[in-house]
């Protein structure tokens, strides 16, 4: 299995007038081609984080970056200017969070086509940027015509559509979706998140799809990374059945009694007592050891293990889990 | 649960004028029920007229016909002192706690006034009310929570203020309107069971407004499903999530997260409901996988699919 995109001991610090304050700590993961990775986790956990150090958008004067970002094994943090303008959008693309608002007001969709296509393919035809722009637009099932329409004449989830449309324009191998659906209504949703699924298969991509939502997540991606407070807490294929909770690490199965759940027999939920650390107060331990049940003493004052590989735990109480051949959803 | 109604409308129907258009039609003679102590929550996409059925349940919006029933009174047209009287009765939390507090002033002034204005209280006894509903939505000590501003407190914790607010009163009904839209999912849990909580301490009734089925299931007896401003299915939430009647209760199920549904979704085509008070036949008819002739020619009327579960569409005959 070819990996498309190699995370490798990430730590990420945003710079505050009180100093630097941890958003990632020693974050590692890999995707391979022709698959999804899920990365949930709570607001503020730094999924948003993760998807802007990946892209490399993080400005030195904004955050500290450690760790290395490989494509297709070259290394983002290695590349020049240049070379980083040339990898963005051919070999990894990314759909912002509120992206769909993103489009620029004054530019018709084609406009905006022409200009990520012009800038990325020297001598582009005006013709073949045309009939690009149509089998995108159709890919994702809008009318070709749209591309004659401006942002506000067309419905959240059109817009949407747009922008995948647009991130795939030249191709990329790699990517990045930050919570690309949450703004909508649940029925365009999870059209939109059909055609994402078809659209990776078609095109071998690799995706990292972020969510804050465990349910929309568990029936995408192949593999789900739960975060906390900036780490990694377990990468999983397992489904999320309640009755394999115990499988999973402790922060994920707290997610896993906290959500209601739509089909099956009417079980109770219960939250997770407490709320995350203060970012600038974080002990050496485990970060989620004021909320666990499972704590033992020495989680405390133990950093967590350094994982890496398709699924780990990380965990002073429980083992990993068991490989088994990947599946698919 | 006891079977007495607290709370119902007749043919509620709220229409906003559009210039140089037919009124939009908001909610379209939606008639409903709530009992005392049961919770009827009320899903649809965004648009469907879920916040304006809350709204005019507590008389924040006169409708534009029909008639509002509590307690067996008429209440549609009530206004200045009693209509005062019925926010002690009924109140409205809703999905920004941040938005729907002022940030100048503390934790106790945000109750510190229902308390004065619906119940008259003052002094020590108000300040004894005061602890009590902190203590009650779990915000202690409340000594320290009473100090408190919002900007102080999390996104949970000021849902918790909202519902005390909405409690101050001693209300038998609420309208909870995606009181936990906006929260990650742990703190949604406790949202969630502290309302059900409440719910038993103080026998209240609500209307549980929300877009996710999931919670609607967890926390209603009965749910209701609107489409561009109609009533198109009720029924026990047990039938209503595992034997809907209704196809664009049927769309909304297999779109929902968690749901076991696979291939394309049952609809025909996207697009929003016309909410044009022109309209006529089943406002589902343009996306409808099972349109037939009359569908768009005529409104289908709630009828019974058991003794518990209605729906309005012609295939249920
Ligand atoms: N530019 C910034 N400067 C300082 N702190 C930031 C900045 N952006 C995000 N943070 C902090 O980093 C943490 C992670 O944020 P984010 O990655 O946006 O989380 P998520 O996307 O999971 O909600 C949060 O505590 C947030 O307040
Ligand atoms: N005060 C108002 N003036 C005009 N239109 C309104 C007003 N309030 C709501 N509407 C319209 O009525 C429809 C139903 O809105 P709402 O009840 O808020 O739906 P929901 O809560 O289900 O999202 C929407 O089209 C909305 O734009
Ligand atoms: S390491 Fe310890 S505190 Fe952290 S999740 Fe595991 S058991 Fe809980
Ligand atoms: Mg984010
Ligand atoms: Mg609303």
């Amino acid at each position: 299995m070819t990996e498309a995109l190699v995370v490798d001991s990430l730590h990420v610090s945003y710079i505050t007038q009180s100093g630097l304050v941890p958003a990632l700590r020693n974050v590692s993961l890999s995707i391979a081609s022709n698959e999804i990775l899920g990365l949930v986790g709570e607001s503020g956990s730094g999924k948003s984080t993760m998807a802007q150090a990946v892209m490399r958008l993080l400005k030195p004067d904004v955050a500290t970056v450690d760790g290395r970002i490989l494509v297709d094994g070259q290394d983002l943090y290695q590349l020049t200017p240049e070379e980083l303008r040339l990898t963005r959008w051919r070999k990894i693309a990314m759909v912002f969070q509120s992206s769909m608002n993103a489009l620029n007001p004054v530019l018709s969709i084609q406009e905006h086509f022409a200009d990520t296509m012009e800038a990325h393919i020297p001598g582009i035809t005006r013709d073949e940027i045309l009939k690009r722009t149509a089998d995108l637009l159709e890919q994702v099932r809008l009318d070709p015509a749209v591309a004659r329409s401006y942002a506000h004449e067309l419905s959240g989830g059109m817009r949407q559509r747009v922008v995948i449309a647009l991130s795939l324009a030249l191709d990329p191998s790699v990517l990045i979706m930050d919570e690309p659906t949450t703004a909508l209504d649940v029925v365009v949703q999870r059209s939109i998140l059909d055609e994402i699924a078809a659209l990776q298969k078609q095109r071998q991509l690799a995706v990292l799809f972020i969510s804050h939502d465990f349910n929309l997540v568990s029936g995408l991606a192949n593999r789900i990374a739960v975060m906390y407070a900036g780490e990694i807490m377990e990468i999983t294929d397992r489904g999320m059945a309640l009755e394999d909770a115990r499988e999973h690490h402790p922060y994920t199965q707290g997610l896993m009694r906290a959500a209601p759940r739509l089909v099956g027999t009417k079980v109770s939920i219960e939250g997770i007592p407490g709320e995350p650390p203060d970012m600038t107060q974080l002990g050496p331990g485990c970060p989620f050891f004021d909320r666990c049940p499972e704590r033992l003493p020495m989680c405390r004052t133990t950093p967590l293990p350094s994982k890496s590989g398709r699924v780990y735990i990380r965990c002073h109480a429980m083992p990993d889990p068991v490989v088994e051949k990947v599946k698919r959803p | 649960m006891s079977a007495k109604i607290l709370v119902s409308t007749d043919h509620v129907t709220v229409r906003f004028p559009r210039p140089g258009a037919p009124d939009l039609v908001a909610s379209r003679a939606v008639s409903l029920h709530i009992a005392t102590q049961e919770t009827l929550g009320l899903v649809g996409e965004s648009g469907s007229g879920k916040t304006t059925m809350g709204r005019t349940l507590v008389r924040l919006l006169t409708p534009s016909a029909g008639t509002v029933w509590f307690e067996g009174k008429d209440v549609t047209h009530i206004h200045g002192s009693a209509l005062m009287r019925y926010h002690r009765n009924a109140q409205m939390i809703f999905q920004d706690p941040f938005a729907s507090l002022n940030p100048f002033h503390t934790v106790g002034h945000h109750l510190a006034r229902p308390l004065a204005r619906l119940r008259h209280l003052k002094g020590h006894e108000r300040q004894e009310a005061l602890d009590e509903l902190l203590t009650l939505v779990g915000l202690t000590p409340s000594a320290v929570f009473r100090e408190k501003y919002p900007h102080e407190l999390s996104g949970g914790q000021r849902q918790r203020v909202a519902i005390a607010r909405a409690l101050a009163g001693g209300p038998s009904f609420i309208v909870a309107d995606e009181p936990v839209s906006m929260l990650d999912v742990s703190l949604r849990a406790e949202i969630l069971t502290l309302l059900e909580s409440l719910q038993e301490r103080r026998g209240l009734s609500y209307l549980y407004i929300t877009h996710d089925l999931a919670s609607a299931r967890y926390l209603s007896h009965r749910i209701a499903v609107m489409y561009g401003g109609s009533l198109v299915e009720i029924a026990t939430a047990e039938e209503l999530v595992q034997a809907p009647a209704h196809p664009y209760t049927r769309l909304l199920l297999a779109a929902t997260p968690g749901s076991p549904h696979k291939g394309p979704l049952p609809e025909t085509m996207q697009g929003a409901p016309d909410l044009s008070a022109d309209r006529i036949g089943c406002p589902f008819a343009p996306r409808c996988p099972s349109v037939m002739d009359q569908c768009s020619q005529v409104m289908p009327e709630l009828k019974a699919v058991s003794p518990s579960h209605q729906a309005a569409c012609f295939l249920n005959t």
